[in-house]
């Protein structure tokens, strides 16, 4: 069954649509990428499945469940949903100044657990403790996060989304303004994750060559200029155009093409 | 000096303050919004005037003003969230603005400097009880939501996945703020509760190794500051809120030089 299934999600505003007619499912310990051009709709599209934002048509089911409550900016129906482990974007974030220790960031994720009024218990910070095994951070439990470098940060932030021991790890463009090397291995940890720990990731990214080699399928985003369509009266073909959704075997056959020509 | 009543009295109140103060400051300044404490005082002087022209009690005024003008923020401050400082901005203007405007009427100017500068040392029993049970409120509400404040300072995205209430958190930090600033300009002065709310983060932030130290570096320091501020202005007849701030600063300012080395 698929973990997370978007059907038929349009979202945009009253004369521009962002997103139409978008079909996409992660299955049970699938790795899924999400690739296309800055400002395509691809940060639109993960607001919507996380709840932030409500689709125009269509609906989205995670685990079989629609998201409730889209929209309202305080969807507490999340409480239900440790199940989902996200991952900020950390390049620009000012929470890389943020004083805490790797500890204290990590442990925070677990307050649907905790509850309020209560004190984290001893099998809470066992938790922490793996969850930063997994990232290969636990030398790094009482380091400031603005002591660590931006690689570092990052996996601290994929241990924080750990931590729920979710089903499914949700990556929005999770290695911006992250050095190449740091960058290479933040890849190889996913990759294992996904297979040792048959976790299911959904990322999105521009990196279309990674994207291809580690995942087992993506999904392309395709994105007219919103400034073009102003005047541009909508037909189906437009439609067509920006709707979602290539598969891996269409990339790779396109890549090819592409190959082949240039041998000619 | 501890013979004295007014001393005695002094030290109660400046201590509590130097407790809550920095534990809303701490919430702020990592919000990034270490100037609502000069804006909402600025506005909680603008209650004062309006509180001495009506002829009711300044102090009731300003708790009210203040609130209003934190609610505002909070209201601009959704409305531009990539540029939180703006809706700081705006009710600082209006704040004195009014504060201006409407201290032209005011017919006796004493009572309204005591507000400007604060005057720790001529407080009523009153204000003393008022400011025990203001404490109180914050440091509860400090303990009992420490996870969830931490949590809302961090990312307020993230905290909100992860269930924490954060519109209901955020009213209640928002409320306490105007309450805490608006009760401590009386005594400290409003000129100076926004420096004591950001100078004792400040230094904690050189020191600490995590989010708990510095909530409670920010508290040794500003209750340090407090004492020594309080004792030096007696001895050497200075104004104890401006006193206690220059401390402050006073300490700040190698603990950054040594930083930067």
């Amino acid at each position: 069954m698929a973990f997370i299934e978007v059907r038929d999600v349009s979202f945009g505003y009253t004369r521009d649509m962002i997103l139409e007619n978008v079909n996409m499912t992660v299955g049970d310990g699938e790795y899924i990428g999400i690739i296309g051009a800055n400002g395509a709709g691809k940060s639109t599209l993960m607001k919507l499945i996380l709840g932030e934002l409500t689709p125009v048509s269509g609906e989205i089911l995670i685990d079989g469940k629609p998201v409730s409550g889209q929209g309202t900016g305080h969807p507490e129906h999340f409480k239900e949903y440790t199940m989902l482990g996200y991952v900020p974007q950390v390049g620009f974030s000012r929470v890389a100044n943020f004083p805490a220790n790797v500890e204290e960031v990590v442990l925070a994720n677990l307050y649907s657990q905790i509850g309020m009024f209560h004190l984290p218990r001893r099998e809470h910070l066992q938790q922490v403790r793996d969850a930063l095994a997994l990232v290969g951070m636990t030398d790094y439990r009482k380091r400031l996060l603005s002591q660590l470098s931006g690689g570092q940060q990052q996996r601290v932030l994929i241990a924080r989304a750990l931590v729920n021991r979710p089903q499914l790890l949700l990556l929005d463009e999770p290695f911006t303004g992250i050095d190449e090397q740091a960058e290479g291995m933040l890849y190889e940890l996913l990759h294992r994750l996904h297979t040792e720990e048959k976790l299911a990731i959904l990322m999105i990214s521009h990196d279309t060559e990674r994207i291809a080699r580690y995942t087992n399928r993506f999904y392309h985003i395709k994105h007219r200029s919103v400034h073009e369509d102003h005047s541009s009266v909508y037909c189906d073909d437009d439609w067509r155009e920006r709707k979602v959704i290539k598969t891996k075997s269409h990339y790779y056959a396109k890549m090819r093409e592409r190959e082949n020509r240039n041998q000619e | 000096m501890l013979q004295y009543a007014f001393m005695q009295r002094a030290f109660i109140v400046g201590i509590l303050l130097a407790v809550i103060i920095p534990l809303i400051g701490v919430v702020v300044v990592l919000k990034r919004l270490s100037m609502i404490g000069d804006a909402l005082s600025h506005t909680s002087l603008a209650g004062v005037a309006l509180g001495l022209i009506l002829g009711i009690n300044p102090l009731v005024g300003a708790v009210v003003t203040c609130t209003v003008a934190a609610f505002s923020i909070e209201f601009i401050r959704k409305r531009i969230p990539k540029y939180a400082e703006i809706s700081i901005a705006i009710i600082m203007s209006v704040g004195i603005g009014l504060a201006s405007v409407l201290s032209g009427f005011v017919k006796s100017a004493a009572d309204f400097n005591s507000f400007l500068f604060g005057s720790i040392v001529a407080i009523t029993d009153g204000e003393l009880w008022l400011v025990v049970i203001v404490s109180v409120l914050v440091i509860l509400a400090f303990v009992l939501f420490y996870k969830e404040l931490m949590y809302i300072s961090f990312d307020e995205k993230s905290a909100r996945l992860a269930g924490v209430p954060v519109r209901r958190i955020n009213f209640l930090v928002t409320l306490l703020t105007a309450v805490t600033v608006s009760v401590a300009a009386r005594s400290v002065g409003a000129l100076i509760v926004s420096s004591l709310m950001v100078i004792p983060v400040a230094c904690a932030m050189q020191l600490a190794g995590s989010y708990k130290q510095t909530v409670i570096y920010s508290v040794v320091f500003a209750v340090l500051f407090t004492v020594a501020g309080l004792t030096l202005s007696y001895y050497l007849s200075l104004k104890p809120g401006g006193t206690i701030v220059l401390i402050g600063v006073a300490v700040l300012l190698p603990l950054l030089a040594v930083k930067r080395q």
